[in-house]
């Protein structure tokens, strides 16, 4: 049998193949096919293939791709598919929806607690640092005694002045006491403290 | 167009059916020698193949992962309904022969076709389905073995001895001769 075209290229296939194979190309997908819709179609039979064999290999090929394809045969599929894909798309359609709702709804709560959270950490507390507390220092004895004690234990649990009658001498006391802790920086702190 | 069928145009995924159904029908029947059996496997892939669609991810093989869903549904079906491939009958022969007639002279064509698919038939069902898949479904040796999920060499080796094969027992018939 001479040689045709189709075999020189066949032939060229081949050696291309064979030189893949050399390469160590033993991957499922060469990069020939990576972005093809058809993967690269039948190879090219290799130097160990006498050529009967191959002769026998193209009439097997010839003869399989002639089986008949029954009349209509693609419309079926084509109508069957479809009617599976729009069935699909409608179960998919609900639950996707509360799903999202579901999804969202979490992701603001998520984003709320964070939010909370980092303002609670960095922004300005509601009560003072303890440390703060600590580091002023008040002489108990003194404290106990003087008048800046005297009234602040005159005040309720809200800090208003329990109400009584006041004189003028308590009233006079009361404002030197905080004109001398303005000066003493020990005293206007717990003061200030208090007074929060 | 595979893309555009993931995307959901209908159009694309007809056009995709159009070109793919026949092939996979023909391997199918190669397979089973049973056109309905084929038919059903057919549309039972490809109804498969389209809810998968949207979680698909196009790497070029497409082809491969099809077929693939066509032989484990063909398997699967022949399992539920507890026979195998059995050799082909002269009547199903006959129905699933090949309309044209290949390179043979038409005197020749009728007899050496039936001897041919007679051979065929009785190849293991490994070396078919190398056949089928290389001749049926137009794929690289490559291809066929992510399709049958097994080493290249042994899809090499199952095709080096389906051909051997065939030709030992057509070439008692003398049918190969011709062609050589």
């Amino acid at each position: 049998m001479g040689q045709t075209p189709g075999k020189k290229k066949q032939r060229n296939r081949q050696s291309e193949t064979d030189a893949d194979r050399s390469r160590g190309d033993t991957g499922m997908f060469s990069f020939r096919n990576q972005p093809d819709l058809r993967s690269d179609g039948p190879d090219p039979l290799g130097s160990d293939y006498s050529p009967q064999d191959r002769d026998l290999d193209i009439k097997s090929g010839e003869s399989l791709r002639q089986i008949p394809v029954p009349q209509g045969l693609a419309d079926r599929v084509r109508e069957a598919s479809l009617a599976q894909w729009r069935q699909q798309r409608r179960l998919r359609v609900g639950p996707s929806r509360s799903r999202i709702a579901i999804k969202r709804m979490a992701l603001a709560a998520c984003m709320a607690i964070a939010v909370l959270a980092a303002f609670w950490v960095t922004g300005p507390g509601l009560e003072p640092p303890e440390a703060e507390t600590l580091d002023v220092p008040v002489a108990m004895d003194d404290y106990r005694y003087h008048p800046t004690a005297t009234l602040l234990a005159s005040l309720d649990a809200d800090g208003m002045l329990v109400g009584h009658e006041l004189t003028w001498y308590d009233a006079h006391d009361e404002l030197l006491s905080i004109l001398e802790a303005q000066h003493s920086g020990d005293e206007w702190g717990y003061l200030e403290l208090e007074m929060r | 167009m595979l893309q555009a069928a993931i995307d959901g145009d209908e159009a694309a995924w007809s056009r995709l059916v159009e070109e793919f159904s026949p092939r996979v029908y023909r391997v199918i029947v190669a397979q089973c020698r049973n056109p309905e059996l084929a038919e059903e496997v057919t549309q039972s892939t490809f109804c498969t193949v389209v809810t998968k669609l949207a979680d698909y991810t196009e790497l070029g093989r497409f082809e491969a992962w099809l077929f693939r869903i066509a032989m484990n549904r063909l398997r699967d079906e022949m399992r539920r309904r507890g026979r195998q491939a059995i050799p082909v009958a002269d009547e199903t022969l006959r129905e699933i022969s090949p309309a044209g007639e290949a390179s043979w002279s038409p005197g020749e064509a009728s007899e050496a076709l039936s001897e041919l698919q007679q051979a065929m038939a009785e190849l293991p069902e490994a070396e078919q389905q190398v056949l089928h898949l290389r001749h049926v479904a137009e794929m690289s040796f490559k291809a066929i073995a992510n399709v049958l999920d097994q080493p290249l060499g042994t899809v090499l080796a199952r095709h080096f001895r389906a051909v051997k094969r065939l030709r030992e027992r057509l070439g008692a018939t003398g049918v190969d001769e011709d062609g050589g």
